[in-house]
């Protein structure tokens, strides 16, 4: 028995090895977290931030930043808008800081970018009166959409990047529309993504489901050696793998000549540089991702749970639907989800054995980031791209119990 | 369900079957067996014996290599395991983790399409059945074991099927719970009238619930008969040791069986010269030739430590150690060459223990069996 007044004593010695269990906890995972830390959050902070800075022509002539976010945008700014127009460019020009505003305009209007270089280049001969003098070097310097492109260039931050990752483009009034039909690539792209990850999320379902079975269901010797097989590619680098298969697929390849041979065909079919390239390649290079989670779950499945279901006078296709499947629903679900996941974001593979139509989002955040080195419209794009993956979580969790699964 | 068929039919027959898994060795050999209706018929034996086998192919999850299978005179052969009607109970209960209790038991009666209105009753008064009324929201993960093997109970029974098979299924249970579920399972089936094949490595369990038992050891079956004739009158060295605890004296028969005694199948009494002490009297069941090796086999609990001289079996021992269990003592004793356990009563041994004390045994005359000497010798554990 403990009497009353030792208990608060017992309760304190309680708490104290309890937090020490838990500092003890916390210095384990320092490790990962600091890892998480550093190789997540930050990079999809900093990818948050990129889509909507807006920083170029701020930084490259604050004044006339300050002077457009206060002009009302209704007409022309007189003398005193120009003076410091011209100031501002001569100062941008000789820091070298005016080239990225100049591009970052240039996006808000085509044409202000040469415009701008122009005028930079020969801010020196500007005088008063400025106006005259701009108008003379270019007669775009009286529009007033140059001066809204500024207004739009000058906010802290801007939605036009998110806005264009999606075909969407927001006028100087406001109004958010799509842009011209030949502008819209976007849309497009994801829905190819989208699809081309659906199809290739079925067709690993399809074939790594029996697969998974088959190695679940083996003596164990053979299991062994079947899972060995299913990971014998991952020995190897992705890009030798779809080199492997721009092999096998040419016109004049393996399989053309095979199915010619066998004479399904008499002229070699275009097996390759198609979306049927893609999907073949991207569902041979995912597909231990879905069998492995299937073959996970299925092994804790007892053989006895299928002998019940017979003796309690289930045939073998009632069993297999309402004990098996029901069983396997977590696996299936992981391995959908890993393979969908990791489907959306391919772009070598994509761009090795696809056709034009064929290249996936990630192909074009990697040639906006790489290539014009905009990373604006990549990090726009790519938050789009991890939005759209975010949705399907909740939807997963919820039907097919992803927090179920036990691996291993 | 189907006709009733003629009182003389067995419910379930094996005539003449026969398992080889490689080719090589018979699992189960020529097995010949015979259930009645309402019977429980225990399979006993140890592990690799062929008692589960014998269940699996009763079952339909194996076939026969040779002979037939018959469940109301009509043969098994073709019928899969789903069509046979038989419920059973697993090991590890085999209950389905993603459904209900409810849903579990409810399960057979589904797949033959019961109205709903039935299957809630007959679901209701098979969990009632089991005390666990009320559970039918659960989930199997939810409980304990004991109840979990009670819903597989109520699942394999829900559906009255013509017989109900056991595989080990208090296997996974701890002592007091098992004892507790023999008794409730024996309960049920005298309720039920149902028939039960029952398979199992515990003798005690085997001795408790059974009508019959079947001992299994290298695929045969050695002996089959109430508990009572398998334990108090074993045919074998194997029967012998397996069910209980046994004490093998060795010996040669001197008189083979006195006539006055035998009559046509009942047990003869024959004289032996025990290896490591004096002649006894022991009942054998065959007819015995004069000068052939045997063995006396006397359950512990049937040896007297008191010096008894009206008693024709007696012998001598030096005590080796003395085991206290509570409820009994048992006695390590030392006889010639080999050594006899002793079970006995408390008030029958209050000495402190004495090493190499002298000690004399004697038992009746109908409690010593002429066997064949055992190959391994000595008391089984």
């Amino acid at each position: 028995m403990i009497s009353a007044d030792q208990q608060p004593d017992l309760r304190r010695k309680l708490r104290r090895s309890k937090s020490r269990a838990r500092l003890r906890g916390l210095l384990l995972v320092a490790p990962a977290l600091l890892l998480l830390m550093v190789a997540f959050v930050a990079p999809i902070g900093g990818m948050l931030f990129n889509a909507v800075a807006n920083p170029e022509f701020r930084s490259a002539m604050p004044r006339l930043a300050d002077y457009v976010r206060e002009w009302d945008g209704q007409e022309l700014p007189g003398e005193e808008g120009y003076r410091l127009l011209a100031e501002e460019i001569g100062r941008a020009y000789s820091d070298k800081t005016l080239p990225g505003a100049a591009m970052r305009l240039n996006y808000e209007q085509s044409g202000l970018r040469s415009l701008f270089m122009r005028a930079g280049r020969r801010a020196d001969r500007l005088e008063a009166p400025y106006r005259r003098s701009f108008l003379e070097l270019d007669k775009d310097w009286g529009s007033i959409s140059v001066w809204q492109a500024m207004q739009a260039a000058s906010a802290p931050f801007t939605a036009r990047y998110l806005l264009q990752a999606v075909d969407r483009e927001i006028t100087w009034d406001g109004e958010i529309r799509l842009v011209e039909p030949e502008k819209r690539v976007f849309v497009d792209r994801f829905e190819a993504t989208f699809w081309i990850s659906f199809v290739v999320t079925s067709l690993c379902a399809l074939i790594g489901y029996p697969m998974a079975y088959a190695i679940a269901a083996a003596p164990p010797r053979r299991a062994r050696l079947m899972l060995v097989l299913l990971l014998l590619p991952f020995w190897t680098s992705l890009l030798v793998r779809t080199a492997a298969w721009v092999v096998l697929l040419q016109r004049d390849g393996i399989i053309n000549d095979a199915l010619i041979w066998i004479g399904v065909v008499d002229q070699p079919v275009q097996l390759i540089f198609n979306r049927l390239g893609v999907y073949i390649a991207m569902t041979h290079i995912l597909l231990p991702f879905m069998a492995l989670p299937l073959y996970s779950v299925m092994k804790g499945i007892s053989p006895n749970h299928m002998r019940a279901a017979a003796s309690l006078g289930a045939g073998p296709i009632s069993a297999f639907w309402t004990v098996y499947f029901p069983q396997t629903v977590p696996g299936l679900g992981a391995g959908c989800l890993l393979v969908y996941v990791l489907a959306i974001g391919f772009y070598i593979t994509p761009a090795l054995v696809g056709g034009s139509g064929d290249q996936m989002i990630s192909y074009l955040i990697a040639n906006f980031a790489l290539g014009t080195a905009n990373w604006s419209v990549a990090s726009a794009l790519a938050i789009v791209l991890l939005c759209c993956v975010a949705i399907f979580y909740p939807f997963f969790r919820r039907y097919v119990g992803i927090d179920r699964l036990r691996l291993g | 369900m189907r006709g009733e068929p003629s009182r003389e039919t067995p419910l379930v027959a094996f005539r003449a079957v026969e398992k080889t898994y490689d080719g090589v060795v018979n699992v189960v050999e020529r097995l010949d067996l015979e259930i009645e209706r309402g019977e429980f018929l225990t399979l006993l034996g140890p592990s690799g014996s062929g008692k589960t086998t014998t269940l699996m192919m009763l079952a339909g999850f194996e076939a026969p290599t040779a002979g037939e299978i018959l469940l109301n005179g009509r043969s098994l052969a073709r019928t899969p395991p789903f069509r046979r009607n038989i419920g059973m109970v697993f090991q590890n209960y085999a209950l389905f983790p993603h459904m209900t209790v409810g849903d579990n038991v409810a399960y057979p009666l589904r797949r033959r399409r019961f109205p709903r209105s039935e299957v809630d009753t007959r679901v209701r008064r098979a969990l009632d059945m089991v005390r666990l009324g009320g559970l039918e929201q659960r989930f199997p993960g939810q409980l304990s074991g004991g109840q979990q093997q009670r819903v597989a109970l109520a699942r394999a029974l829900v559906f009255e099927p013509d017989v109900v098979l056991m595989d080990e299924p208090l296997g996974a249970l701890d002592k007091k719970l098992r004892e507790d579920m023999q008794l409730e399972i024996r309960h049920l089936h005298q309720t039920l009238g149902m028939t039960v094949i029952y398979v199992t490595h515990d003798q005690a369990e085997a001795l408790t619930m059974s009508d019959r038992i079947a001992v299994f050891s290298d695929g045969r079956i050695q002996q089959i008969g109430s508990p009572r004739e398998v334990y108090e009158r074993p045919v074998n060295a194997f029967v012998a040791n397996f069910i209980g605890e046994n004490n093998m004296l060795p010996g040669v028969i001197v008189t083979p069986a006195e006539p006055a005694l035998s009559s046509e199948g009942a047990p003869q009494l024959c004289t032996v010269q025990l290896d490591d002490g004096p002649t006894v009297e022991a009942l054998a069941n065959g007819s015995r030739r004069v000068g052939e090796r045997v063995a006396v086999s006397i359950r512990p609990e049937r040896l007297e430590l008191a010096h008894r001289p009206d008693r024709r079996n007696r012998i001598q021992g030096r005590l080796l150690e003395v085991i206290y269990f509570g409820d009994h003592a048992r006695l390590r004793v030392r006889v010639g060459a080999i050594e006899v356990m002793v079970k006995a009563r408390l008030d029958e041994w209050r000495h402190p223990e004495c090493r190499g004390e002298r000690v004399d045994l004697s038992w009746a005359t109908d409690h010593g069996l002429v066997l064949e000497p055992a190959v391994d010798g000595g008391a089984a554990a």
